[in-house]
């Protein structure tokens, strides 16, 4: 490569380097530096070593954090994949009452949160729609929100609800670019609905799954807003994901360093997973 | 199987957009028939109704002697070929040839050894771990074909499955589809807008037109008797020349006037009813240059426009007396130059005769079949 | 460019990833240019930014009378800064580490103790409000008004919405019971009898209903019953924590025992209680709006009423209140001017307007006596205040109040037995406070 050839690209590179490092690199490195200090925002950074992440492993709420974030994980992220894809499938086909139905389920997700967790907190109120669906299905009226057992799961109704819209939207997307030609063939070649989806449908959609997948996982990895609204957290600390832990600690509780080390393992975490996700989809690609 | 594919009465609306309208076809069993036609005639259309992929609007379509309309399209015994290959790009040309036989259960065994011969059949013995991203065009072509092939189906569907490739490539697969033919006897309904194609490959010919066949027949039967003007012009190239014509009776013949050119036809074998206001077209083909040999001839003086020298032929563009424009395809080297006058003649076989609704009236090679010793010949 | 102190960089930095991870915290910088200063001499001049919570009555009358004062003192201007409650104090804790807060705040007295150990809070001076002493300023207001705004022996606030937390009851539902309504219960036994009447066999209706899942509002309901028996949350002396005591555990156990913490509404136990679900709630003065605003069948004095709060049987009363409080910044360039305003609020008939526009009582000496003041729930207030308890003053309180919201919570929805969650709170206190 030329001189200028590498000066140019240099250039060119410049502002996702800057961005990289403004935005990334120094918060990533500041953060990892308060995760080794004592810190309450005034005064200096107090360097206390490992104590923050001695502290993490050793306390049960960070280990109940953690396990209730990797519920809400699992269970926001995978039900909400599947009913978007279930739903986009024939959302995906033109026409104009289609058009309209994936205006209408959108709504959720445009619709303000606060506002939204003020709709579930009246359905899922003692005698509220919750109570009358599940009365109707014979299963009985639930203290939803005020029960630990119960609380976690209408946390997660409410945010595949709020949510699922948008993937709806993401794989209408992504299942449009899809060359109908292709299933075209597979009809000919004798695959019905279900051999369709499996063998051509979600294959194809590899693409979208990653980016749906990354972006699902990632971000209820660090969502803590429909958790704090609807429930607090509670009851007994039942819907309190790690970064509504790490929001208490650090907001609530100005413990700038422990809240730096709780961020620094989610870093990690995530990053593991990103990583995981998009070196599986290159080597697919191979 | 014994009754290649049927289309009977089909009409297909998108709306209030009708476009065609009771329509049939019938292609016989190991028939080779190819439909031809300006793009966006309704061919693929056309074609995805045989294959189920589009429904009719009403009517009815065979298979086999089986009534498929309103069946599956994986149960109508056809395999089709796209023009973009359609290939399923995850899988592996292995995966992509068996496909439709895991979706009918075939053993594996048996699936096995059908992958192995329409490999061989094909030349991708090689290629049979890759995926499609990694194969030429010809080769993503061929295993289109394989996929098509390997469930032995009653009927291929192919559309325009050469217009994706280069234009080497397309002579050689073509050759490749003729050889496929002859040897599977199988019946093939294939789509195209090349004339090329049309002419070469079908056993016979459906030009498609604003909904309707204007023409079925041998490559040949349409070349020489083209039912109209359409598909007098469609075919051939550089197209027919027209021109407008009077037809009057001059003693025992008839007199066709165009401006100043005259032919003089016997009046047997001419229609009774000939209108007194048609077109004349002959093709560019048959332009000669006028050669004084003493037979009475109708001469044609007209200066060259300009002239394409194509190597293997030239095309004149000239522009006769009244300004008409007229085409004329003579052999490399010959004819005058641009800008020169002279003198051309047209026989009297090469003309075909258009009415004032677009259909022929006569062929001048009726002339030839009558065993009339004809004017002039050459 | 030149040169950042490092600090700085690390702090901006540290905010933006706990801010990128927890995604909805927004930075606010707040620059304000040098503006003539006030002064007792020169009297009230120059510029003052006030942030507050929003509120549409507070706002509106706020408002009115900075127009006002600023009429009076032509020099002044007061900028006036209303955020949604639930932001306020992050965003003030950022403004604070940013070096720019505003002048004049108004926060709950609980928070005062953090903010102080941080130096972010001026100390009240004489001067600022032209008394000789501070002593001279707190004969102004009530005896105890000061006591949630002192920390480690400064004053660092003035109290606005000062509130004693007593007894609410229906009188429809103590009617249907077979309950004297004109005899509220007046102690913890009794209101626990009552309950028991006044629950019905599956709990779907319950007699006293706690405020649950709220830090501050778990605080008060349970103050009452365990500073009542001797007992106390915190030895603010020793730092420790004292639930795993007799009085702590009895009142964990009776705390447990009452109402049913399955029951749901969307604005929690006032919901219910405005319902008539529960049939008694412990809660402030502002009640007697608050119930008809949820459920406008429920009419004060018909529906529902209110009581002294209960006592345990021989011992003395304790109340639990709360306040806010006006403080200023440390780093505040005009508190002449920013104390003048608060002072010239309480002045006047400005009180009994305040009173009666927002419901907000600050706590002057005599306020009982104003028009807007006659109400019953006010002369409860007035009544209680000599036995209120303003819980712990802490730098910890938020953290240290959350271990005791989990342990009630965890008796109260019988995770735990009162013994185990009383430790856990003990052993909480311990990591927090050490
Ligand atoms: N789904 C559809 N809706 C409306 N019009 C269509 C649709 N599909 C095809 N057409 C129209 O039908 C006509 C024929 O299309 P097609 O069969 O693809 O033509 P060809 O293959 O001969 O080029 C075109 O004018 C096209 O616009
Ligand atoms: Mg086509």
């Amino acid at each position: 490569m030329s001189t200028v050839e590498a000066r140019a690209g240099a250039g060119l590179a410049a502002p996702a380097i800057v961005y990289f490092v403004l935005f990334w690199a120094l918060p990533a490195l500041a953060a990892l530096y308060l995760s080794f200090t004592s810190y309450d925002l005034s005064g200096t950074p107090q360097w206390v070593g490992l104590d923050n992440y001695r502290q993490m492993v050793t306390s049960d709420e960070f280990w109940s954090s953690a396990w209730v974030t990797l519920l809400y994980t699992v269970f926001a992220v995978g039900p909400t994949i599947v009913i978007a894809l279930v739903v986009a499938v024939p959302l995906a086909k033109p026409g104009r009452f289609r058009a309209w139905l994936r205006g209408l389920i959108f709504i959720p997700a445009v619709m303000p949160l606060v506002g939204a967790t003020v709709l579930w907190q009246v359905i899922y109120s003692t005698g509220g729609l919750a109570d009358t669906i599940a009365q109707a299905a014979g299963v009985g009226a639930r203290p939803w929100l005020t029960d630990s057992d119960y609380a976690i799961w209408a946390l997660l109704v409410m945010v595949i609800w709020k949510y699922v819209g948008l993937y709806v939207i993401i794989f209408v997307a992504g299942l449009q670019a899809l060359p109908a030609n292709v299933f075209e063939a597979a009809a000919i070649d004798g695959a019905r609905t279900l051999r369709t989806f499996f063998l051509v449908t979600v294959p194809l959609l590899r693409r979208t799954f990653t980016f749906v997948i990354v972006v699902a996982v990632t971000g209820a990895m660090q969502s803590f807003v429909p958790a704090y609204l609807l429930t607090k957290g509670g009851p007994v600390n039942a819907t309190q994901v790690l970064p509504l832990y790490l929001y208490n600690n650090a907001f609530s509780y100005s413990r700038f360093g422990y809240a730096s080390a709780i961020a620094i393992v989610l870093l990690v975490v995530l990053l593991i997973f990103a990583f995981t996700q998009f070196t599986l989809v290159r080597s697919d690609e191979e | 199987m014994t009754d290649g594919i049927r289309v009977e009465q089909v009409t297909k609306r998108y709306g209030n957009q009708v476009l065609f309208a009771d329509i049939d076809l019938h292609v016989q069993d190991g028939e080779f028939l190819v439909i031809v036609g300006p793009s966006g005639c309704g061919k693929s259309t056309l074609m995805r109704i045989v294959a189920g992929i589009e429904p009719v609007s009403s009517g009815r379509v065979t298979v086999g002697g089986r009534d498929v309309t309103h069946a599956h399209p994986g149960d109508r015994g056809i395999g089709m070929v796209f023009q973009d290959y359609a290939l399923y790009p995850h899988l592996s040309v292995e995966g992509n040839l068996a496909f439709g036989l895991r979706a009918h259960h075939v053993p594996k065994d048996v699936i096995r050894q059908r992958i192995a011969d329409t490999g061989e059949a094909l030349g991708l013995t090689d290629q049979l771990k890759k995926r499609p991203g990694q194969l030429s065009g010809g080769q993503r072509q061929r295993v289109a074909l394989g996929r098509a092939m390997i469930r032995e189906p009653a009927a291929y569907l192919m559309d325009e499955p050469l217009s994706n490739l280069d234009a080497a490539l397309r002579v050689q697969m073509r050759a490749e589809l003729i050889e496929f033919h002859r040897r599977t006897k199988g019946t093939v309904l294939y789509v195209t807008h090349d004339q090329v194609e049309a002419m070469t490959m079908g056993d016979r010919v459906a030009v498609l037109n604003e909904g309707e066949f204007a023409q079925i027949g041998t490559p040949t039967d349409i070349y020489e008797r083209p039912a109209t003007v359409f598909v007098a012009t469609f075919l051939g190239s550089p197209r027919m020349n027209l021109l407008g014509a009077t037809v009057r009776p001059f003693e025992e013949e008839v007199e066709l006037t165009s401006g100043e050119l005259t032919w003089r036809l016997p009046r047997k074998g001419l229609p009774a009813d000939l209108p007194e206001s048609v077109r004349i077209g002959f093709r560019p083909e048959s332009v000669h240059m006028r050669v004084d040999d003493g037979t009475p001839a109708y001469p044609l003086a007209a200066t060259v426009s300009y002239r394409e020298n194509l190597g293997n032929e030239s095309i004149l563009h000239l522009r006769d007396s009244t300004g008409r424009a007229i085409v004329a395809r003579l052999p490399p080297r010959t004819g005058p130059r641009d800008g020169e006058p002279a003198t051309f003649q047209v026989p009297l076989a090469d003309l075909h005769l258009f009415g004032p609704d677009g259909r022929a009236c006569w062929h001048g090679i009726e002339l030839a079949a009558d065993g009339q010793p004809l004017p002039w010949s050459a | 460019m030149s040169a950042i102190p490092r600090r700085d960089l690390l702090r901006g930095a540290a905010l933006l990833t706990l801010g990128g991870a927890v995604s909805q915290l927004t930075l606010t910088g707040c620059g304000s240019d040098d503006q003539p200063v006030g002064s007792s001499k020169a009297g009230p001049q120059g510029q003052v930014v006030v942030w507050m919570h929003e509120e549409p009555a507070n706002t509106k009358y706020f408002n009115a009378k900075i127009a006002e004062y600023q009429k009076k003192y032509p020099k002044v201007t007061i900028k006036p800064l209303y955020v949604p409650i639930a932001n306020l104090d992050t965003k003030l804790s950022t403004a604070f580490t940013t070096g720019a807060p505003p002048d004049l705040i108004k926060v709950g007295a609980w928070t005062l103790a953090e903010r102080a150990s941080k130096g972010q809070l001026a100390p009240l001076a004489p001067a600022d409000f032209g008394v000789g002493s501070l002593d001279q300023l707190k004969s102004r207001f009530e005896a105890n008004a000061f006591a949630a705004l002192t920390y480690e022996n400064q004053i660092y606030g003035t109290p606005i919405d000062f509130n004693s937390v007593h007894l609410w009851y229906r009188r429809d539902r103590f009617e249907q019971a077979g309950l004297d309504p004109d005899k509220p219960p007046t102690t913890w036994e009794q209101i626990a009898e009552f309950s028991q009447k006044l629950t019905n066999a599956d709990a779907s209706k319950v007699g006293l209903q706690w405020q649950l899942a709220d830090n501050i509002w778990a605080m008060l309901n349970f103050i009452p019953l365990i500073h009542g028996l001797g007992g106390q949350i915190i030895d603010e002396s020793s730092r420790r924590g004292m639930l795993n005591t007799p009085e702590g555990i009895k009142a964990l156990e009776y705390y447990g025992s009452l109402g049913n913490p399955k029951l749901s509404d969307p604005v929690g136990a006032f919901g219910l209680f405005a319902k008539g679900t529960s049939a008694m709630l412990m809660s402030g003065r502002f009640t007697s709006s608050l119930i008809p605003a949820i459920n406008p069948e429920a009419k004060l004095g018909k529906t529902f009423d209110s009581a002294i709060v209960p006592s345990w049987e021989g011992k003395e009363k304790v109340a639990a209140g709360y306040s806010w409080g006006w403080m200023v910044a440390k780093k505040a360039k005009n508190p002449f001017t920013a104390w003048h305003f608060i002072n010239w609020l309480t002045e006047g008939d400005n009180v009994d307007q305040q009173l009666s526009a927002t419901g907000l009582v600050t706590p002057t000496a005599g306020w009982q006596k104003l028009a807007s003041a006659s109400d019953k729930a006010s002369q409860q207030l007035e009544e209680q205040i000599p036995y209120t308890d303003f819980g712990p003053v802490l730098p910890q309180w938020t953290e240290t109040i959350k271990a005791l919201l989990d342990s009630l919570e965890s008796v109260i929805h019988k995770k735990q037995d009162a013994k185990t969650a009383a430790t856990a709170f003990d052993d909480a206190v311990g990591r927090i406070l050490k």
